[in-house]
């Protein structure tokens, strides 16, 4: 066979150097890297370069060999004395301890024939296991100390510090320390024996562990106290001292009889206490149903019921209706409910945001936004909305003006400023009324900007405008009817019986009007005073010349009110903003002495009888007139 | 990778604290007496307590101890035992000698001669050679190399305590001695600190409540009916039943032919010219009892409560009679009979005191001595906030509670006093672990690194006397 140097020869070609050297073709290398074994390299070869589908194992069928015996010196174990530390009397005891090889062979070279137990305690390593040699530590005192802190009646000093060394001894297992509790007095000892006097200087008593525990956890805790003033400790130490200063012996007691009773119950008791605790978790679970099927019921019944006939729905603008009112009610009623919104749109319904605009709701929505949610309009179907809108978790209303909770019937969408309601109430119909309104609020010193509107200022502010706006609306009233009484009396001549009772009357109204005009006070224009006042009215009719006593009177009364009140507001009246509060304590009338804050309460709920004055004023006289 | 627990393969020294100094364990009992090295889990030399005196009339007395020796049918062969029925030492001496009979045949083996005695190193001139005789004397002893941890009684008396660290120390050369209550070593052998340890041996059957390692002394209590009373039921119930049945030691029958159930017995009897003395036919009958009491005694469990009340019309005796599994019995010269409610009756006693078998000798046993009563005692005494965790952790041990189902029972009476408190109960399963609880957990102790602080030294002893044993073993 030729080979390549051959044809290199006969080309006269020179062998040293080949200009070209054929590149060297390079094996693809597998995917996996290696050569995989158990498997055919034709097989493998079929795959490419890609990696086998089925993972292949690599199984090594090698044969072993022998295991290869490693030359080495294996561990010595040796008989070896050691001490503990501890023990304090150095007792010399034997164990079997590894040796190193290093040493073992170290040792061989020089094969004594000294015994094992000779060889010496060499430089011990510290005792494995005396590390778990714990003490306890109780509190030291001196004999000072004891007699300025620890003294006391029932126990000896001698007792004490028997019981100490009782404690350091158990370990503080109370059990064991009141089961070994043997305490003999000196006293008794020494003498009893030979004298027939018993010298009677501490009898021997029986102590219980709660005895016993007072009486350490107290030496404890003063000895605590010497060391560390209690002011100094830091919180660990202190939680100890105050753990420690609070153990009650006779609360103690009175627990472990209890227990004791628990423990020693027949077993009929325990089945008994067992079966009513059944029959109480039944009831609960029954009370619980019941009062969720109750709640559906009243639900379903508040739900629109249907008087007429079908009749009236066969127009499509009926049903409309009628499905809005279905929709509109279950959804108030909780989420997740029948008539999704789903089935409303494929219904051709009207999307949620319509159907708040559609009269026909559910529920009032009155409230402004900053009226909160114990506000109740008699409009049926709200007490399911408020149910509906009620937050899992129940707050006490004291807690929500607390922590700023409102509750909202309705919420407009988009961001509104408070500073805009402010303004927005200043404005009136017509711009006499809005003058009118200024004029007030500038008497009452209100100023034009309030400067932190907060829920609270807005409230009180729309209640003191609503009020205004009433007693000018009542001013009005009653200018029109002295100008009437002043033309009907024109008229009809003077009559004289009348003369004193119109004077004292005009004399009241004017009284009445001062208060109108200096107290934002008296002016509760609520719908309940309205009220109020009509009722009133039957009674004050007949009594006209004790009309202003009764004034006086009842201002007092809701001085009294007020106070109380202003109890229970303070956090309100904290939020209250400073301009709004010094403009109600500008408005010192009749209720002069009236102590700042409590101002807001006389605007909320304390003036109604006021207002029913006024109204029971103005009917007066109106009365009078048509006479 | 966890290593399975296995004889094969040490655990590690971390894992169970041990650190083994050869010490000896030694758990003396009314019956047997189990001696030991600390760290293996069985008793290697289990000795009878009983011993036998060989007395022959002008003859010098010889004392027999071991198995081998006191079963031996020979004239004026006295069987007797050092411990008293409360299961303390009676007999100091003879005690002692026995312990260390269990120690040396078995454990330490004889000693070399030390080569100053041997006689190979005696000078050629005669000369004496000025060795501490006293120190030689010493070495001879027989613990010299071993601590000894020894289990006591909880009731076991002061004198006895303090007699014991003294002859460990002088008799038996031991570097290092503790004495160990075995209500606290039964509790460790169940690997609980905290247990109510209800311990049924020979001679006494105790209920010792323990808290951390630590018994309660005020709130022991014991009671006689252990196994040498159900013993003596046996035998009057054998004496009672009609006809009364004969109790016949193996050592008296050469042969025997089968005979039907209750049929008189047919045997050739051996006859012997010194018949052997009485307390050894008392020995080996209590053989033949122990036999009745491993193969056919067994314990009412059911739930209809005890033995004597009734249910349903029907008291549990009757019950008894009808229930299936009755046992025959056959003596050694092949009398037989079938037990059936005797077999229920004859342990009825420890649980309840009107059950027990009686006669004019034989007075029934107190309320306060049945097995649940005393529990309730303990426990009375013991704080109320300990109750609960003791009731948790009851263990039982002791050969006598080998018995058929005597675990349930106790539960079971357990249960009925305190129904509202959980209770359970621990009995090995294993009767070796049962019969040598104690010694076990004397074992268990003993080969603890921690524990080599307790030991009481010779120096020690040496410097505050034997009156060291109440202060340190407490």
């Amino acid at each position: 066979m030729a080979s390549r140097k051959d044809v290199q020869d006969i080309m006269g070609l020179s062998g040293a150097a080949p200009a070209n050297p054929p590149p060297t073709l390079k094996k693809p290398k597998t995917a996996t890297g290696k050569r995989t074994a158990g498997i055919a390299r034709e097989v493998l070869a079929l795959h490419g370069d890609r990696p086998p589908p089925v993972a292949v194992i690599d199984v090594n069928k090698t044969y072993k060999g022998r295991p290869s015996r490693a030359y080495k010196l294996s561990n010595r174990w040796r008989m070896t004395p050691f001490t503990n530390q501890a023990r304090t009397d150095g007792l010399v005891l034997k164990h079997w301890a590894k040796i190193p090889a290093s040493k073992v062979l170290e040792d061989s070279e020089n094969i004594t024939m000294e015994d094992v137990s000779e060889t010496k305690i060499e430089e011990q390593p510290r005792y494995e296991w005396a590390k778990c040699n714990v003490q306890v530590e109780i509190p030291q005192y001196t004999d000072e100390e004891y007699e300025t802190y620890l003294r006391s009646d029932d126990w000896s000093r001698e007792e004490t510090d028997y019981l100490l060394q009782a404690i350091k001894e158990y370990h503080q297992r109370w059990p064991v320390i009141y089961d070994r509790y043997d305490f003999k007095p000196s006293a008794l000892v020494g003498s009893g024996s030979d004298d027939m006097t018993l010298v009677p200087t501490s009898p021997r008593k029986e102590r219980s562990i709660e005895d016993m525990k007072a009486r350490y956890y107290n030496i404890q805790a003063k000895a605590m106290a010497i060391k560390t003033p209690i002011t100094n400790m830091n919180p660990a130490e202190f939680a100890l001292y105050e753990n420690l200063t609070k153990y009650n012996p006779v609360s103690e007691a009175s627990r472990k009889k209890l227990a004791n009773n628990l423990m020693s119950r027949s077993l009929d008791e325990a089945k008994e206490e067992e079966f009513l605790l059944n029959e109480l978790q039944r009831i609960a679970v029954y009370n619980h149903k019941f009062e969720t099927e109750r709640a559906e019921i009243r639900a379903r019944l508040e739900a629109p019921s249907s008087t007429g006939t079908a009749m009236q729905f066969q127009s499509s603008q009926a049903l409309h209706q009628l499905f809005t009112q279905l929709f509109h009610a279950d959804r108030s009623r909780k989420r997740g409910s029948r008539l999704s919104v789903q089935a409303g749109m494929d219904a051709g319904m009207p999307t949620p945001a319509t159907v708040g605009q559609t009269p026909v709701t559910a529920g009032s929505h009155r409230d402004s936004i900053g009226g909160t949610s114990q506000k109740k309009s008699g409009v049926p179907g709200s007490a399911t909305s408020q149910t509906a809108q009620t937050p899992v978790r129940t707050i006490s209303p004291r807690s929500e003006t607390r922590f700023g909770i409102t509750t909202h019937d309705r919420l407009t969408s988009g961001v509104t400023f408070r500073t805009d309601r402010v303004l927005k109430l200043r404005q009136a119909k017509s711009a006499a009324q809005t003058q009118k309104i200024a004029t007030a609020l500038a008497e009452l010193k209100v100023p034009d900007i309030i400067v932190l509107p907060t829920t609270t200022v807005c409230e009180s502010l729309e209640r003191l405008v609503g009020q205004v706006s009433k007693l000018l609306d009542v001013r009005k009233v009653r200018e029109k009817e002295e100008g009437e009484l002043a033309v009907a009396r024109a008229r009809a001549g003077i009559n004289t019986d009348n003369t004193q009772a119109e004077k004292s009357s005009t004399e009241k109204k004017a009284e009445v009007e001062d208060i109108a005009k200096g107290t934002d006070a008296e002016a509760d224009a609520n719908s309940d005073g309205d009220a109020h006042g009509d009722e009133d009215d039957d009674g004050d009719v007949d009594g006209d010349g004790d009309a202003g006593a009764d004034v006086d009177e009842e201002d007092e009364a809701e001085e009294d009110e007020a106070d109380g009140d202003a109890e229970d507001e303070k956090p309100l009246k904290d939020e209250m903003d400073g301009d709004v509060a010094r403009a109600r304590s500008s408005s010192n009338l009749a209720s002069g002495p009236l102590p700042e804050n409590s101002a807001v309460n006389t605007a909320r709920g304390g003036h109604k009888r006021s207002a029913s004055v006024l109204s029971a004023t103005s009917t007066k006289s109106s009365k009078r007139t048509r006479k | 990778m966890a290593s399975l627990m296995s004889s094969l393969n040490a655990p590690s020294a971390a894992e169970y604290a041990g650190d083994e100094v050869s010490a000896i364990v030694l758990d003396p009992g009314y019956s047997t007496v189990r001696a030991g090295f600390a760290g293996e889990d069985v008793p290697k030399s289990v000795v009878p307590t009983y011993y036998g005196g060989l007395e022959p009339p002008g003859g010098a007395t010889q004392v027999l101890y071991g198995e081998n020796a006191i079963h031996n049918p020979i004239p004026h062969l006295h069987i007797k035992n050092p411990m008293s029925q409360d299961g303390i030492v009676e007999d100091w001496d003879a005690a002692w000698k026995l312990w260390e009979y269990s120690l040396t045949s078995r454990l330490l083996g004889a000693k070399p001669t030390p080569a100053i005695r041997n006689g190979l190193n005696d000078p050629v001139d005669g000369d004496v050679m000025d060795v501490d005789m006293e120190e030689l004397d010493d070495l001879e002893k027989p613990l010299v190399d071993n601590p000894l941890l020894m289990t006591e009684p909880a009731w076991n008396p002061v004198k006895w305590r303090e007699k014991s660290l003294e002859a460990a120390m002088e008799e038996w050369g031991t570097p290092g001695f503790y004495l160990q209550r075995s209500g606290v070593l039964a509790a460790f052998s169940a690997g609980k600190p905290t247990a109510l340890v209800i311990d049924i041996g020979a001679s006494q059957l105790s209920v010792s409540p323990v808290v951390d390692g630590m018994i309660l002394k005020k709130s022991v209590r014991k009671s006689p009916l252990a196994g040498n009373w159900i013993s003596q039921q046996i035998r009057l119930m054998f004496a009672q039943s009609q006809p009364p049945v004969p109790l016949t030691p193996h050592y008296m029958v050469t042969s025997k032919v089968p005979v039907d159930a209750g049929a008189p017995s047919n045997a050739t009897y051996k006859k012997y010219e010194i018949p052997p003395t009485d307390s050894f036919r008392r020995l080996e009958e209590e053989r033949v009892l122990t036999e009745f009491k491993e193969s056919v005694v067994t314990t009412w469990y059911h739930e209809f409560g005890r033995l004597s009340t009734s249910s349903q019309g029907m008291t549990n005796e009757e019950r008894a009679k009808a229930a299936p599994g009755a046992r025959p019995f056959e003596m050694p010269d092949g009398w037989n009979q079938i037990f059936q409610v005797e077999r229920f009756k004859v342990i009825e006693g420890m649980f309840d005191h009107e059950g027990a078998y009686t006669d004019a000798e034989n007075r029934a046993p107190k309320l306060e001595h049945t097995i649940p009563n005393l529990i309730i005692a303990s426990l009375n005494s013991v704080d109320v906030d300990t109750r609960p965790a003791l009731l948790a952790n009851v263990v039982l041990v002791g050969g006598s509670t080998l018995i058929t189902h005597l675990h349930e029972r106790v539960k079971r009476e357990l249960e009925a006093a305190y129904p509202n408190v959980r209770v359970r109960l621990h009995a090995p399963g294993n009767p070796v672990e049962r019969k040598f609880a104690s010694w076990i957990g004397g074992s268990i102790l003993a080969s603890l690194g921690t524990f080599h602080q307790m030991w009481i030294s010779r120096k020690e002893y040496e410097e505050h006397g034997a009156g060291l044993v109440e202060k340190r073993c407490k």
